[in-house]
């Protein structure tokens, strides 16, 4: 809680008292009960063939939700293969399994209201169900049909891929989507799984064999995580999931190896995309940071709310409300789970104040690399993340994907809950230790999207620059 | 199918007993408050996790906004956030004479380059304005609101506006309620619009964001101007780039006394409270908004539809069609046939749309319809993406050949059954997550039906017949009275 | 009126030396006039006849109404006619205070009709209004405006409303002038907006016929809302329906406070006067008009059109074809380019796209290319009549043909010197009418340039090559930024 000084005006409040509410300058509230928040507790169960499963009853709605992971994600995909795994994903909730295929499939899910998604991540793709209570016994298993026995119908594969094909002729509609597509090449790799797109030559290597093929070495329970959120009990979940996923055996084929994440990162430097037209920049700098697991992970955290992600960052404050130079500039030290995350800061403003902005986010960078932060930054973060923290269980489902993230890629599963020890006793000193060791103005990759010839001069000034065909990338 | 029924009968032979809510329990749950000055809470008690998020709606849109000011309503949105006479300043007394003095001098430079004055006038003029906002700017705290809420644990705090409504939200530990109470009815009764001078900069940017540099965002903004002839909902609601650059101090109050009467405010709380406990927070701190005047009513109406109209953009690389049909205000008797019908017709991957167009013959990549209702009029809408080598105007024809068969081929049970298991979870959806539900008890309890009847739509939905979406079919998708937008791909 | 144009239009033949240093005499003749509260005159002595016509034009129009306002500015107009403090009354004391009781019982009425009161409610207070407006109307001298005119000669009484003017015309035996000193000065200074409900369900009458009852007036009325997006250019000038049924006396009053202003009204004077008499009658008169503050300018400009729009329609009772591209204001350097362009491809039987459409192709039975410019922006605008053989999307694919034809077959020399003899011609015709030459000078000497305009643009034309009209050509005449209205025969 930040105190301020009170001044006249909270004497006229307290004069409105009314009844016997007495009303109080919010900056002088007092919420020193806080109680330790312990979120909802989750338990954990193995199917009899190894699945590991995460349970959160929660009885208020008849609804439940089902996740289901399978780690065989786009990394598994060689670059000239791209959107193998996404399609895969895609086809399973659209096309059904090979018993009850695209229409019957579908209409059994709609017609009971019920929505099966699919979200391919780079390591794992991720189905998840969401239906209600009553219809489990009858919707669960056809999900899990689809998912184990994929029908991959081929009409489905054609529309999927043109699907793709019309994103892919839009990847250079607008200045936004053109940086952002790059800019996570230039840090991860034109061939990373996690920055890399399907295009028409890829699409045209995916075919239902191949796709069969995929499916048969990388779905297998030992790739498996399940969780189940919601209006259920405990024991009937349990029967339900051992009949239609329990007796899933593990193939005898070897998965396909998982490729690196990182490809290639760009050398520092400036990356200008000319886009005439533009009447506003898109500014996309940085650089990679470090794995969650890294001892600085808590400062990373803190860090990021006080210099781009809240309403009291520099970000916010400079960039936006002091020099009301874009909408929504923000920036944030993540931590990757299982490779690098980045250091990253995104501004849009207009083309005529390109420059002005550049040097303003080099200037707020250079002022926390040298000066750290201060005491009002550190205290105001910490209390905003700690009291914060209850938020991010605010739904069992939530719950319920926190454990099932953490587990997956080995984290202790309360690895979250654990964090609010550790923020607690970072002090200005950290913070300060943290910037000044992190933050390498000179590694940060710049990339800037807009229509040079109007900009407030030229961006020469600012170092040397190398000019991107958006087509090449 | 038959596999399917088999395999549906072997799974539902194991029930599964839950202990869970009817609507009429849901229902039960919400305590509803109203004040003397009329403004209204609703309340929903949910004690999972030590959370509560709350939405305050005020009936005040881009809808309300006239000639010249359009913008102003989401101007005045942005500038709730700079404070109050208590938050956000230092000494608010010496800083209501230095933004009297800064808005004289920035009206002096605006009437001298508009009256195209000499530049070395301007270039002074100029100067002193930036000298007033300096010292302005000296009795602010920055961000003041932003930092109390996110200080002390605030998440998803923002704010909305639509043609209708300008909501403001944020989610809190519960035992922070009160600090929500003594802020919202703070800045409902008492804000400052300082720092105005650099947010109109904010939103101008947001502008370019959202629309200026991005082709979707124009076509959009050209493709809802030509729906209408009349009403201001053919209005871009963040406003015309010329109106914002201009909004003014006066303005922005001028909207804020009209609109923001506390009769046309409603709260949705829903989390961690009691609200027995809450009541008396709620009466002492929002009862001192002042009661003002019912603010006037929208007059325009749209006019009947006499034809057809379109526009074709040529933009990017990504067709899209669009084909538009105004029908009903919100609570209007045709509002849920239509509803139904649009899910049949096109609400996800089972609808007549997406199964014609999209895999018999294959011509879309996507295709959906919807039916939103806004307090003034509705319209009934098909959105559709061509597949390679098919041009927007071909998949338009194409997508009212599918809704012409509609008449041939009248809506069966079985369709009008999986459009009702959809509203169906739809209720439970709204009830799922805090925020979701105080926003959606905030603006249920604008509508001209009432909030209580969020509960009545999946009854009112079975008394629905296929011949009821017939009907509606027929009188409001009128090809002749339709609304167009092509996104044509550009050349090069 | 006819008679008497046609009376001076020849007379002016035989008086008038069509050579190129009229114009600069006609400027020289011109009598300007200021007063202190800003109101200007312009007197232009003729002695052929003994009449003078007079034009005042006030700078307001339907540009200037807002949002759920729409037909204000024209309503005015019509109300300007019911008579002063003096004129139309039998006792203006009394009546005052009649017509404040039937502006409350009105309002009482409607607010009851809006809350949706019982019926019988309804019927108690609407009797109650028609009983009030029955008392008020007592006192009224129905037309003794109109009739003080005609009893003195005067003919071409009238009035009539543009986006950026409204106008007052009359023409008297030039004995008379001293009466329409008295009579438009009262009426610039004591308007009583009486009759007003009545009023209104005449211009609602004048709705329905010229646009909700007639497709031409609806299909232009579509056309124009589909050109702009943001500018007031795009609502009707009459107003929306919805609008026009709510005007009430304060937005009336608010209005003509607000516009009519002395600094924005010029009248132009024309004809048997002799100017050095009539100043000093001027000045007793209009003098004590009192000054007023400047009203607001317009805020909104519209944006660059970023692709094509269209509307369609098909209740025609023949088919017609507009097509528009967005151009430049009134005295914008490439006004008269696109002026001597227009003439060049589409005005008259030998212009180019007649030649071409109707006399070789036989596509239309009628063509034509204006170049319209106001205030704040202009267009090139085309109109035909497609043949029966063709559609109206043929023959506007044959017209964007034709116009992609003019780099390869350029303007020449002959056919812009031909554009420039008719507009020469078309000027003297002005010029010699007394009323025409009065409505020139007092709606220009409110426009962008100054009534110098009307001479030194014809100046200006003849510096022009046939190169600058290509260039403006190439650079407006986009077909991806157009907008199109296309009217069929209605089909049963």
């Amino acid at each position: 809680m930040i105190k301020k000084v009170s001044i006249t005006f909270f004497l006229t409040l307290l004069t409105l008292s009314a009844g016997k509410v007495k009303l109080e300058d919010p900056r002088e509230m007092d919420f020193s009960d806080d109680t330790p928040f312990i979120p909802q507790e989750v338990e954990q169960e193995t199917l009899s063939n190894g699945i590991t499963v995460f349970l959160a009853e929660n009885h208020e709605l008849p609804l439940v939700d089902v996740f289901i992971a399978v780690r065989a994600g786009e990394v598994r995909v060689p670059a000239a293969e791209a959107g193998f795994a996404e399609i895969l994903a895609y086809i399973i909730v659209e096309g059904g399994s090979n018993k009850i295929k695209t229409r019957a499939f579908r209409d059994s899910l709609e017609n009971l209201g019920a929505t099966f998604r699919a979200e391919p991540g780079s390591k794992y793709t991720d189905f998840s169900l969401h239906i209600l209570s009553k219809h489990l016994p009858a919707l669960l298993p056809l999900a899990v049909e689809a998912i184990r026995f994929p029908g991959l119908p081929q009409e489905q594969l054609e529309i999927n891929k043109k699907q793709y094909l019309s994103s892919y002729q839009g990847r250079n509609n607008d200045p936004y989507s053109v940086a952002s597509r790059i800019y996570w090449k230039l840090i991860y790799g034109r061939d990373s799984p996690a920055a890399r797109e399907v295009t028409p030559s890829s699409l045209n290597k995916i075919t239902e064999e191949s796709l069969g093929d995929f499916h048969s070495a990388n779905y297998r329970p030992s790739h498996v995580i399940v969780g189940v959120s919601g209006d259920f009990r405990k024991a009937e979940i349990l029967e339900l999931l051992e009949t239609c996923l329990g007796n899933w055996e593990e193939p005898s084929v070897n998965p396909d190896p998982e490729l690196d994440m990182i490809t290639e990162t760009a050398e520092p430097g400036i990356y200008l995309v000319n886009w005439p037209g533009a009447v506003q920049t898109n500014i996309w700098m940085g650089y990679l940071s470090f794995k969650r697991d890294d001892e600085r992970y808590p400062n990373a955290l803190l860090f990021t709310e006080i210099y781009g992600a809240s309403r009291f960052s520099r970000m916010r404050l400079v960039v936006r409300e002091k020099h009301g130079l874009a909408y929504s500039p923000y920036g944030w030290v993540s931590g990757g789970l299982t490779v690098p995350g980045t250091f990253s800061t995104v501004v849009g403003t207009k083309s005529s104040t390109t420059l002005k902005a550049l040097n303003l986010l080099n200037v707020i960078i250079e002022d926390l690399r040298t000066q750290g932060v201060t005491e009002e930054d550190l205290t105001i973060a910490k209390e905003s993340w700690l009291s914060a923290f209850p938020a991010h269980y605010s739904q069992t489902t939530k719950v319920i994907k926190d454990r099932m993230l953490y587990y997956r890629y080995s984290y202790p599963v309360n690895f979250w809950d654990m964090l609010p020890e550790k923020i607690k006793p970072l002090t200005q000193a950290d913070m300060g230790g943290f910037a000044s060791g992190f933050l390498e103005p000179s590694q940060l990759r710049i990339l800037v999207v807009g229509d040079t010839s109007s900009f407030d001069g030229s961006i020469a000034e600012f170092g040397a620059f190398k000019v991107l065909d958006p087509s090449e990338y | 199918m038959k596999q399917l029924a088999r395999f549906l009968f072997f799974t539902l032979l194991l029930p599964l007993i839950t202990g869970a809510s009817t609507y009429a329990e849901l229902e039960e749950r919400v305590v509803e408050h109203e004040l003397e000055n009329g403004m209204r809470f609703l309340i929903f008690e949910r004690h999972d996790a030590p959370l509560v998020s709350m939405v305050i709606s005020v009936k005040a849109g881009a809808a309300n906004e006239v000639t010249n000011k359009t913008g102003v309503a989401h101007f005045l949105e942005h500038l709730a956030f700079k404070g109050t006479k208590n938050l956000g300043t230092t000494d608010y007394d010496a800083e209501k004479d230095a933004l009297a003095e800064l808005d004289k001098t920035f009206e002096a430079w605006f009437q001298a380059s508009q009256a195209g004055a000499e530049s070395a006038v301007l270039d002074r003029l100029y100067a002193d304005f930036i000298e007033k906002q300096d010292e302005a700017f000296s009795y602010i705290v920055e961000g003041e609101i932003g930092k109390l809420y996110e200080g002390n644990g605030g998440t998803s705090v923002n704010a909305a506006t639509s043609y209708d409504y300008t909501t403001y939200q944020v989610t809190l530990p519960s035992n922070r309620f009160k600090l929500w109470c003594a802020v919202e009815s703070d800045r409902m009764a008492n804000p400052v619009f300082r720092e105005l001078y650099r947010e109109r900069n904010v939103i101008l940017e947001e502008r370019r964001k959202g629309t200026d540099n991005s082709p979707t965002g124009l076509f959009w903004e050209e493709f809802n101007c030509a729906a209408y002839k009349a009403h201001p909902y053919g209005r871009p609601i963040i406003g015309h780039y010329s109106d914002m650059e201009n909004l003014s101090r006066e303005t922005v109050r001028d909207f804020y006394e009209t609109f923001y009467v506390p009769q046309h405010m409603t709260a949705g709380i829903a989390g961690d409270v009691n609200a027995e406990e809450i009541i008396p927070l709620l009466d002492a701190y929002f009862g001192r908004i002042q009661t003002k005047p019912d603010p006037p009513e929208i007059i325009t109406t749209e006019p009947e539809q006499p034809g057809i109209r379109r526009v074709e953009v040529k933009l990017a690389k990504t067709p899209i069609t669009v084909v538009k049909f105004l029908t009903v205000p919100r609570a209007h008797p045709d509002e849920i046939p239509l509803d139904l019908l649009a899910t049949i017709l096109g609400g996800g991957q089972t609808s007549r749309l997406h199964r014609a167009l999209v895999e018999k013959r294959k011509l879309a990549t996507y295709v959906s319809a919807y039916h939103p209702t806004r307090r003034h009029g509705g319209y009934f809408q098909v959105y559709a993406r061509p597949v390679e080598g098919v041009t927007p105007g071909e998949l338009e024809v194409a997508v009212l050949e599918e809704l012409r068969k509609i008449k041939d081929n009248p809506v069966n049970t079985s369709e009008l059954e999986a459009a009702r298991a959809r509203i169906q979870i739809g209720i439970f959806d709204a009830f799922s997550n805090n925020l979701r539900l105080a926003r959606n008890l905030a603006l249920a309890d604008q509508q001209p039906d009432g909030w209580r009847n969020t509960f009545r739509r999946l009854e009112q939905a079975s008394l629905i017949t296929p011949d009821d979406l017939t009907d509606v079919a027929g009188r409001y998708l009128d090809f002749d009275k339709r609304t167009v937008g092509l996104m044509e791909v550009t050349d090069d | 009126m006819n008679k008497i144009i046609k009376g001076i239009l020849l007379t002016a033949v035989l008086v008038l030396p069509v050579g190129a240093d009229v114009s600069s005499e006609m400027v020289n003749r011109v009598v300007e006039h200021e007063l202190e509260n800003g109101m200007r005159f312009l007197i232009f002595e003729r002695h052929d006849a003994p009449l003078v016509s007079m034009v005042i034009a006030v700078r307001a129009g339907s540009v200037n109404e807002v949002t759920n306002k729409t037909g204000l500015a024209h309503f005015l107009e019509h109300l300007a006619f019911k008579g002063t403090e003096t004129i139309g009354t039998t006792n203006y004391r009394k009546e005052r205070k009649k017509l404040e009781d039937l502006d409350a019982a009105f309002q009482a009425y409607y607010n009851a009709v809006e809350s949706g009161a019982g019926d019988s409610t309804v019927r108690v207070l609407h009797d109650e209004f028609k009983e009030k407006q029955a008392v008020a109307s007592e006192y009224v001298v129905q037309g003794e405006f109109s009739n003080i005119y005609e009893r003195n000669g005067g003919v071409g009484l009238n009035a009539s409303t543009s986006y950026d003017y409204t106008r007052y015309y009359i023409t008297l035996p030039s004995n008379r002038f001293e009466l329409w000193c008295a009579m438009e000065s009262d009426r610039l200074t004591n308007p009583v907006f009486r009759e007003l409900y009545s009023e209104r369900d005449v211009i609602l009458e004048e709705r329905r016929m010229r646009t909700d009852n007639s497709p031409a007036g609806l299909f232009y009325e579509e056309f124009n809302s589909v050109s702009y997006k943001a500018h007031p250019y795009g609502e009707p000038i009459i107003g929306h329906f919805s609008d026009m049924k709510n005007l009430a006396r304060s937005d009336v009053r608010d209005f003509y406070r607000t516009y009519y202003v002395p600094q924005n009204i010029t009248a132009a004077i024309v004809g048997d006067v002799e100017a050095e008499k009539i100043i000093p009658v001027i000045d007793e008169y209009f003098s004590p008009i009192p000054a007023k503050p400047e009203p607001p300018e317009l805020i909104t400009v519209e944006p660059p059109q970023p692709g094509i729009r269209r509307v369609k329609m098909d209740i025609g009772r023949r088919p017609m074809l507009y097509m528009l591209f967005p151009t430049v204001p009134e005295g914008h350097p490439d006004e008269i380019a696109l002026d001597l362009l227009a003439s060049v491809i589409g005005q008259g039987q030998t212009s180019r796209l007649y030649r071409k459409l109707v006399e070789d192709e036989k596509l239309a039975t009628y063509i034509y290319a204006s170049h319209g410019t106001r205030l704040y922006s202009g267009f090139l605008f085309f109109g035909a009549g497609p043949t029966e053989q063709t559609t109206p999307e043929e023959l506007e694919q044959a017209i964007l043909d034709e116009l992609q034809t003019l780099p390869e077959n350029p303007i020449t020399r002959t056919e812009l010197d031909a554009a420039l003899a008719r507009w020469e011609v078309s000027l003297y015709d002005y010029i010699s009418s007394n009323y025409y030459m009065a409505y020139l000078l007092a709606t220009s000497d409110q426009g962008n340039e100054g009534w110098q305009y009307i001479f030194t643009s014809i100046r200006e034309a003849k510096k022009i090559t046939p190169e600058e009209v290509m260039e403006t050509a190439d650079k407006y005449i986009n077909p991806d930024t157009r907008s199109v209205g296309i009217m069929e025969v209605e089909n049963d």
